[in-house]
């Protein structure tokens, strides 16, 4: 089971230039501990104008600054928005390159398409081609990074012969994921031989069918790149305290700020008629399980915590991973805080109780990635 | 989380509604179009405090041409403002008209919609879906889209109204649920060519930035109001269920 952190970087109302600075440095101090911590990976959002809930909308600068200040933990697009005129396959390629460089090697590539019309109608971008043009980037930009010359006639962009450089640290190029946020795109991931990067949100009985559905379709994919990544990792909340009802009092304040927030994005499924967008896409909470209602002292003084959910003691965590551990991911990714809800130093001290209590609860079974 | 900043006040001249006395009303088969469009400018200040504007709002403006069914043919032009009501997705009706005094009645009184008469038009035909409102012979809004294509019925997501009247002596959000089953929708690009702003009660916020308009055949009936919001709570706090007269 491998461990990440992924930041949206929420940033609370009213937006102050001061309060913008300090959720971005926050995030940085919780990726440079989680590095010396022994985390796997941190996950960096890409979002535009979604006031409140992301204001991550360089997260390749962002991680930049990272790779700075890190020796070890992998670096995340989690996850770059695949439409030419948000990003430009080819300026995708050479950003990941250089930030694959930058860190010696230890960038990986998410891709997505963004799912509001905030965003897209933003861009001035008709919902209809991301689905096309998402498809078209994670083909393309394996050859970009491995083709001394390379040319493309497209549906959703076009290019004449040319060596788009510099090539990726690793060799042959990172590892390529996307975020699952409809069931069924990790079909497409295991299709593409790319890893599935959260689960779409269903009970736990339904995602082990999802994640042996993948682990299955995988093994006859035709792969878009020269590697193949067969993992699926899961998204979580964490906050680990000694003390049961202040974790669960503080946690669960971070998740329904979460919840709310973005159940208030605004869904190209609610309001742009599209075949390109059968749901919304987003990610609805979990609900509580009847042990966990039970360990409730007293239900009235906070939510009950979702089975599976990241939230109290550290025993509390071992049995919550446990959960995810049973549905065969390879590891799970952290929401440490959401609008700044939890002062800085306990989303540390957090961290250090997880990395100290639960961690080595649970070996670290990395896969090495598959050459084709 | 954003929420608007208005006060009842904005909200005077609504009239009174007994959403008690709703029930239900079967419209039959219909003709729908609807055209989305992004205003300009901070709409916050058009919705209470009880609802979150989405960001951004969308201004729709929605036709129905009901053919048959309980209260016999009609036509009804109405412009909303996208908001949430809690997490749920709603629209605010800022203002709306029909063609037939009798029904506008009807509707105000049981589903709090404001009672204006007007000359409602809304042309069918395979290349242009097109619409217009005319109120004491003066042009309120023009719109109309081109060249529809079809898409799947599916695709159409309805998204429920909300409708500020009088219940008592309070200003109260009605939550107004048409049920739409979509027999065929079509889209293509809108194109607004009036719009009076006063008369739709935007202030200076024109619709400027199209989005998408869509055309359907629908089955529509409207369902007895069961829920009511008081404007100045949030929705989980605010809002009460309709006790059936």
């Amino acid at each position: 089971m491998e461990f990440g952190i992924f930041f949206e970087i929420s940033v609370p109302r009213p937006f102050t230039r001061e309060q913008e600075h300090e959720a971005i440095f926050n995030a940085l101090e919780q990726a440079k501990l989680a590095d010396e911590l022994g985390f796997d990976q941190v996950w960096v959002v890409e979002h535009h104008f979604l006031e409140e809930y992301s204001h991550s909308s360089a997260p390749e600068l962002f991680l930049t600054a990272a790779a700075m200040q890190t020796e070890k933990i992998r670096l995340c697009h989690g996850a770059v928005v695949c439409v030419p005129k948000i990003n430009h396959p080819i300026r995708v390629a050479e950003r990941a390159a250089f930030l694959d460089h930058l860190s010696k090697g230890r960038l990986e590539l998410g891709t997505a398409r963004s799912s509001t019309w905030t965003e897209l109608g933003g861009f001035d971008l008709s919902p209809d081609i991301t689905k096309a043009s998402w498809d078209e980037f994670v083909r393309v930009i394996p050859q970009m990074w491995t083709e001394d010359r390379f040319t493309w006639q497209g549906n959703t962009f076009s290019m004449p012969e040319r060596n788009v450089i510099p090539k990726p640290y690793q060799d042959p190029h990172p590892p390529m994921w996307v975020a699952v946020t409809t069931p069924g795109t990790e079909q497409d991931a295991a299709r593409r031989g790319i890893g599935a990067l959260g689960v779409a949100s269903q009970s736990f009985k339904q995602q082990e069918e999802t994640v042996k559905r993948y682990h299955e379709a995988i093994k006859t994919c035709e792969p878009v790149g020269k590697v193949i990544n067969d993992k699926v990792s899961g998204q979580n909340f964490l906050f680990c305290h000694e003390d049961r009802k202040y974790a669960t009092t503080t946690g669960m304040g971070m998740l329904q700020q979460f919840s709310a927030m973005n159940a208030h994005q605004l869904w190209n499924r609610e309001v742009y008629p599209s075949p390109a967008y059968k749901t919304l896409s987003n990610l609805a909470p979990a609900k509580a399980s009847k042990s966990n209602i039970a360990k409730m002292d007293n239900p009235r003084e906070g939510r009950p915590v979702p089975q599976g959910t990241c939230v109290g003691t550290p025993d509390d965590i071992i049995e919550a991973i446990k959960v995810w551990e049973s549905t065969g991911v390879d590891g799970i990714n952290f929401m440490l805080n959401c609008i700044e809800t939890i002062p800085q130093q306990e989303v540390l001290d957090s961290m250090r109780l997880f990395a100290k209590e639960v961690m080595p609860h649970f070996t670290k079974g990395k896969k090495k990635q598959e050459a084709t | 989380m954003l929420v608007g900043s208005s006060d009842n006040s904005r909200w005077s001249g609504v009239g009174a509604a007994s959403p008690e006395k709703s029930r239900p009303l079967d419209l039959g088969h219909a003709q729908w179009m609807q055209l989305t469009y992004e205003p300009t400018g901070n709409c916050v200040h058009l919705f209470p405090v009880g609802l979150h504007p989405t960001t951004p709002v969308l201004v729709t403006m929605q036709f129905w041409d009901v053919k048959e069914g309980d209260l016999g043919p009609f036509k009804m032009a109405q412009v909303r403002l996208t908001c949430r009501a809690g997490i749920r997705i709603r629209a605010l009706t800022t203002n709306a008209v029909v063609n037939n005094a009798s029904v506008a009645k009807t509707l105000a009184e049981g589903w709090g919609y404001p009672e204006n008469v007007a000359d409602i038009d809304l042309s069918w035909r395979t290349d242009q879906v097109s619409a217009s409102v005319e109120v004491d012979g003066r042009n309120v809004l023009r719109g109309k889209m081109d060249m529809p294509m079809p898409i799947g019925v599916d695709d159409l997501q309805h998204i429920t109204s909300i409708n500020p009247a009088v219940v008592g002596n309070d200003l109260r959000m009605l939550q107004v649920e048409p049920q739409i089953a979509n027999l065929g929708v079509q889209r293509a690009a809108p194109d607004l060519t009036n719009f009076d702003c006063d008369f739709w009660n935007l202030g200076d916020h024109a619709p400027t930035y199209p989005v998408i308009a869509a055309c359907a055949d629908i089955q529509l009936s409207l369902a007895p109001v069961r829920f009511i919001q008081d404007p100045s709570l949030l929705a989980h706090k605010g809002t009460f269920a309709v006790e059936a007269a």
